[in-house]
């Protein structure tokens, strides 16, 4: 596969970790009400779609950055990729 | 006998004659031959035995779909099995051998399996050889291997070396016959970046193998033309003897090149045999072509007999006739060429056999009807043919052409899944419209046959490739070539006759065996082909599958487009396990890291040992000491007596900078942070966000702003990856940047009561490392050996006085053998991982083995820790019910009860209790002799551990059968209280 | 004063810097170069004028200027050479000038410099690496692996000259990947 980074074009997905769902960078507060329950859905439970999904990378061996890639899981067709720290930063944003 | 079959013409150059090598005898041939050309020219019709049945077989194509004559070509190491004579390029020397025949290719004493042969139908090992169970593996599989294979391998090291490379471009054109070439000139001129790649040596396709006219010159005088004008572009890649074997996302393919595998051994020297590129293709063009499909029928696997355009393919491009008298028996029209270019050659063709209703005119006879049988075992002597008109004529032949139609060379179109559609007119599978991305296809592989439609798509899908690019080509004038149409009726497999009618030659499936398996209901093409072992081997039905889809279509009552086909995957042809290793062989399978001190340690006679990636002294063996043991014992004694210094740059350094870089290690590390004075260092646990410890290690405060964080060796980069997804992902907000700095220090660890009176000899005189200046756990920058700038460390991993010092790794190695001249006085012994082992454990300090992905803070007894006043990653989790709970497992030492080693994995169980797993209460996870306390010792998780000091336990290590008596005892076997650290 | 000295080697543990012709193309390794890593800290903007005094260092691309090579290694994060007798201190000269605006860590023994030159290494590095040449011009970088190792590679001159830096204690592995190819190519 090849990653379409926004600052460096296509890169080959061997240059890349995967970690998994996005859903990974809605880290629920540690010290909040109720962070045990949160904590579990955070780690355990999550989407496993086939088609659109939103999963993190890790460009290794570029640089450094790691991104959310829009995947969709049954073609391999990439539709969207950002920095995933733009995606935190604005989910913190919006809060 | 020399080259009695050669005739005139041709591509092969007479002024270079070659000599080879087959069972023994010696052949000539020419440069231009292939193998399979140089062996039919020599009148070697016969050129293996088949799979199961032994039966001998000859050549039937001319190109990388051969199913029958595979050889093993070279000797001794060099040995390639399953080599096709049909696309072996011949060079001076070649030795070649048939395979799977015993004693001699003409006398195969397994060539009684053939009069076994009602016994050995599809599936006939899942019948016959189900009972006794137990005799599969040991006896009838040995024995079914021996007899039935393909090649066999020399069992010696490979000694050729392959390569791997990267290559780029906008357009990949695969396969140089007329619609690639068209493309490529297309592609070519307009400036886009191609690269033509094709599986021959001579490009060209068809184009060398037919008479036809493009543009008023021969199809191979254009080819050649084109392939001049090619070369000449500097945007065009010309890539012969490469075969494309897949297609992957977005663009990615896997391409093989012989580089050498070509030339005489004496000019192989220090080249790659093959190298294996990886394609990035912006587009890419598949112009494969077609292969050609046989028709099945009562013993029609006689050596002789072969596809129609693999005849007229030898006569054309290589000047061999495959017979003296030949005949040809096809459902189409395009196979009269082979009738026409043979009698052009003065080859006498004896008739055209076509099955059809209205059949074409010729020059030659031409019999409406079908062939029923054939006669001459080692060789094709006679066939005999059932007319129209009911009238049986029985032909003498040595050779015969077939024809049943052409596949298109589909097989890259459906690597990403991508399903063909069937077309009437041709009767035959086309790409379909679900390609992979990026890719389109022309000519004879879009089922284009004739050479104008070729040339027309070849320059209409370049045009459309590059259009997609954004790069408009104007379309070239196509030259003038034929336009025939295709003419043929579906014609698979002839009723008549008894005898066995060979539909896959590879694994020998006959038309009966896919009858078999539709009567015992495998009627889906994928369990055909998994029965029947259909399509299967090297060929992978690239001659086949269709034969046995219009079978099974017409047993089930289905069209075959109804019945569906199996899906291609990649290799396209098969590929050596050497090229897809590359140069990552033996010590080159991975990178070797060097520790600074790794030359100095060399010269000291270290033993050493991969970890990871590292390569680290083990130990250090001194004259006199005949084991292991004597110099571990040493040197981790000389720790505790007096001073050692070991190598631990390879722990994993992290710079942390920033702002917020405190409050970032305090979201990092399970234990606080944030108040960590500037000078100090502190011991930080990291935890999964589930709970589970992830790594330990240090982090120094050397300014307000700026850690020096260090992980485990084997930690450092996942440790690092998890950081930046902290600090990505979950914090941007804060302000913190990290970078690795592992190599970038040379770390030792300086470790013994005496420790600080060597390290004062070196540190500089303006820096006071006594206790009250730099206690326990105190880091500093400083200078030694007259300015050269080092970071301190006041940590211990032995639980003596120690030291961590580091300085600029081009210092590293001269710094150790200063230590050795400045420590001689304390007789300073550099010790290994082995000796650190055994400190650590004896200090009961948690490693690797006790950070194993299933331990939790509460295990290794550092609950505590934990923090509950601020958020960590992992601290909510730690303290759920499972991994919270008072009675779970904890770190505790083993000492044995006799002179036996623990060994670590050994399972604990209470003392005298049934070994089974509802009574399992834990592993030995680390173990070794500890010198100091003169007895076995180890560490491990116990359940309720902490409250069993005192208790005897039994190790169990089921794998040797043993059981050992262990007492439980506190994880810190040597001073339990720390004093000496603080000393 | 101690009376004890300590003494650089390089990478191989030598004395003198490796170098190693085959063929028509040589690799040596540059043991004069000091290296630091700047990043910038929160809302600084780009450093990168600062560092080379002159223009701003682009994505993916070199920039000399003060005697110093500035290469992007990251968002907001580059690299620094410059000759190491006379800033061996480099990462502490730029901690000076650029003071809380950026994290500045001190990388001279953490990667070591190679230069790889010849008539034409197109051969070479298409067996290295995937970089797509054709779009690589002098003053791109790109960060990649060679054979197993992770890696920069600079462009001085297409085809003709690039600089490569791998972690030092990699330099053994990394060249003598590379030297079997500068050898496979050669034949």
């Amino acid at each position: 596969m090849l990653i379409p980074h926004p600052l460096l074009g296509l890169r080959d997905a061997q240059e890349f970790t995967y970690l998994g769902d996005a859903s990974l960078l809605n880290r629920p507060d540690g010290m909040a009400e109720g962070a045990a329950e949160a904590l579990h859905d955070y780690l355990y439970l999550r989407d496993n779609p086939a088609g659109e999904h939103r999963e993190l990378w890790f460009h290794e061996q570029g640089d450094r950055s790691w991104l959310v890639v829009t995947r969709n899981t049954l073609t391999h067709e990439i539709t969207q990729v950002e920095f995933a720290a733009d995606v935190a930063r604005q989910k913190g944003a919006d809060q | 006998m020399t080259q009695s079959n050669r005739i005139s013409g041709g591509l092969i150059d007479r002024d270079l004659p070659i000599s080879f090598s087959f069972e023994g005898e010696s052949l000539q041939g020419f440069a231009g031959d292939t193998l399979a050309s140089a062996l039919l020219a020599n009148g070697k019709r016969l050129m293996g035995r088949s799979f199961k049945y032994h039966r001998p077989r000859g050549v039937i194509s001319s190109g990388s779909e051969e199913p029958n004559a595979l050889m093993h070509i070279g000797e001794g190491a060099y040995r390639t099995p399953n080599t096709r004579a049909t696309v072996a390029e011949l060079y001076d020397g070649m030795v070649a051998q048939s395979q799977n025949a015993w004693p001699s290719l003409a006398f195969d004493a397994m060539g009684i399996n053939d009069l076994f042969s009602n016994f050995l139908t599809a599936g006939f090992y899942y019948k016959t050889f189900m009972w006794p169970r137990a005799f599969w593996e040991k006896l009838y599989e040995p024995i079914i291997r021996k007899a039935a294979g393909l090649g066999s391998l020399s069992m010696q090291d490979d000694p050729d070396v392959y390569d791997k490379g990267f290559l780029h471009c906008d357009l990949l054109v695969i396969g140089a016959g007329p619609a690639g070439l068209m493309a490529a000139l297309t592609a070519g001129r307009a400036g886009a970046q191609v690269i033509l790649a094709d599986e021959d040596f001579v490009m060209g396709g068809r184009l060398n193998s037919e008479v036809i006219e493009i543009g008023g010159q021969s199809g191979s005088d254009w080819a050649k033309a084109s392939l001049a004008e090619l070369a000449s572009l500097p945007n065009v890649r010309l890539m012969a003897r490469t075969t494309v074997l897949g297609a992957f996302d977005h663009g990615i393919f896997s391409a093989v090149e012989r580089v050498s595998d070509h030339l005489p051994l004496s000019q192989r020297a220090g080249r790659a045999r093959e190298t294996l590129w990886r394609i990035y293709a912006k587009r890419s063009l598949l112009c494969a072509g077609a292969t050609e499909r046989m028709i099945a029928f009562s013993n029609n696997d006689r050596p002789g007999i072969m596809q129609a355009g693999a005849m007229r393919a030898y006569a054309n491009r290589w000047a061999v006739s495959a017979g003296q008298k030949v005949a040809v028996f096809a459902n189409n029209d395009d196979a009269y060429r082979t009738a026409r270019d043979l009698t052009a050659k003065g080859v006498e063709v004896v008739a055209v056999i076509d099955p059809r209703e209205g059949v074409p005119d010729s020059p030659v006879q031409v019999i409406r009807g079908q062939v029923i049988h054939s006669k001459g075992r080692l060789g094709l002597k006679s066939v005999r043919v059932r007319k129209a008109d009911g009238g049986v004529e029985t032909l003498a032949v040595d050779a015969l052409a077939v024809s049943g139609g052409w596949n298109p060379n589909l097989s890259l179109t459906s690597h990403q899944r991508g399903r063909p559609d069937w077309r009437d007119d041709i009767a035959a599978f086309v790409p379909g419209a679900n390609l992979p991305v990026g890719m389109a296809v022309a000519g004879a592989a879009a089922g284009d046959f004739s050479t104008h439609a070729a040339l027309h798509s070849g320059a209409e899908m370049a045009c459309q490739s590059l259009e997609a690019l954004g790069q408009p080509v104007t379309p070239a004038n196509l030259p003038e070539a034929e336009d025939a149409p295709t003419q043929i009726t579906p014609f698979w497999y002839v009723g008549e006759g008894k005898a066995r009618k060979w539909l896959d030659f590879q694994n020998d499936v006959t038309v009966k065996d896919v009858k078999l398996a539709h009567q015992e209901g495998f009627e889906s093409v994928e369990h055909l082909k998994r029965y029947t072992t259909l399509g299967m081997a090297t060929d992978q039905g690239k001659n086949a599958n269709m034969g046995g889809l219009a079978v099974m279509a017409e047993m089930t009552g289905q069209s075959i487009p109804q019945t569906g086909t199996t899906i291609f995957r990649p290799p396209y042809t098969p590929v050596s396990m050497g090229a897809l290793a590359g140069r990552s062989t033996g010590k080159d399978f991975k990178p070797t890291r060097l520790t600074p001190s790794h030359h100095w340690a060399q010269r000291q006679g270290a033993v050493f040992v991969e970890v990871g990636q590292w390569l680290r002294a083990q130990w250090f063996p001194q004259p006199g000491e005949t084991h292991w043991r004597q110099s571990v014992d040493r040197e981790a004694l000389a720790v505790r007596k007096s001073v050692g210094v070991c190598d631990v740059t390879t722990l994993g350094k992290v710079d942390v900078q920033g702002k917020d870089a405190a409050q970032f290690l305090n979201l990092v590390y399970a234990n606080a942070f944030a108040k960590l004075p500037v000078g100090k260092t502190r011991y930080g646990l990291m935890l999964r966000e589930d709970g589970i410890a992830m790594d330990d290690g240090t982090a120094a405060r050397l300014a307000e702003d700026h850690f020096v964080v260090t992980t485990t060796t084997a930690n450092a980069g996942p440790v690092y990856r998890h950081m930046e997804f902290v600090r990505q992902c979950l914090r941007p907000d804060l302000d913190v940047q990290l970078i690795s700095t592992t190599d970038a220090w040379a770390q030792y660890a300086v470790a013994g009561p005496n420790s600080r009176k060597l390290l004062q000899k070196i540190v500089d005189p303006e820096f006071d490392i006594s206790n009250e200046a730099f206690p326990f756990m105190g880091c500093a920058e400083i200078t030694v050996c007259g300015g050269i700038r080092a970071r301190l460390f006041r940590i211990s991993f032995s639980g003596e006085l120690a030291y961590e010092i580091a300085v600029p790794t081009r210092y590293g190695e001269s710094l150790i053998e200063v230590l050795m001249q400045a420590g001689a006085e304390f007789d300073v012994t550099p010790y290994g991982t082995e000796a650190l082992g055994v400190l650590r454990i004896e200090k009961g300090h948690a490693a690797g083995n006790e950070l194993n992905g299933q331990t939790a803070a509460a295990h290794l007894g550092m609950a505590r820790l934990v923090s509950t006043k601020k958020d960590s990653i992992g601290a909510v989790m730690t303290r759920r019910s499972e991994l919270a709970k008072d009675d779970g497992l904890r770190l505790v030492g083993f000492e044995s009860m006799g002179a036996e080693i623990l060994p670590a994995g050994s399972h604990l169980f209470a003392d005298g209790a049934t070994q089974e797993p509802a009574n399992d209460q834990g592993w030995l996870t680390s173990a070794c002799y500890s010198p100091h306390l003169g007895k076995h010792i180890a560490l491990g998780y116990l359940a309720r551990g902490s409250d069993r000091i005192g208790e005897v336990v039994d190790a169990a290590n089921p794998v040797e059968g043993k059981t050992l008596k262990a007492r439980v005892v506190s994880a810190h076997f040597i001073d339990p209280e720390g004093a000496r650290l603080r000393d | 004063m101690t009376k004890y000295t300590l003494f650089p080697r390089t990478a191989f543990g030598r004395d003198a810097a490796m170098i190693d012709q085959i063929g028509s193309a040589t690799l040596s390794e540059r043991p004069d170069f000091a290296i630091a890593s700047v990043a910038e800290r929160a809302g600084q903007g780009d450093l990168s004028p600062v560092l080379t005094g002159a223009a701003a260092v682009a994505v993916s691309e070199w920039q000399d200027g003060l005697g110093r090579t500035v290469f992007w290694s990251g968002p907001n994060q580059w690299f620094v050479l410059a000759d190491h007798d006379r800033s061996e201190m480099l990462a502490a000269e730029l901690k000076t000038e650029l003071g809380d605006q950026a994290s500045v860590t001190e990388q001279n023994d953490g990667w070591v410099v190679f230069d790889l030159q010849g008539a034409d290494l197109t051969p070479i590095l298409e067996r290295l690496c995937p970089i797509n040449l054709a779009e690589f011009g002098a003053n791109r970088v790109q960060r990649t692996v060679i054979d197993h190792v992770g890696c920069f590679v600079l462009c001085l001159e297409p085809g003709r000259s690039y600089r490569l830096l791998c972690g030092r204690s990699f330099a053994g592995s990394f060249a003598h990947g590379i030297k079997t190819i500068m050898g496979s190519v050669a034949v």
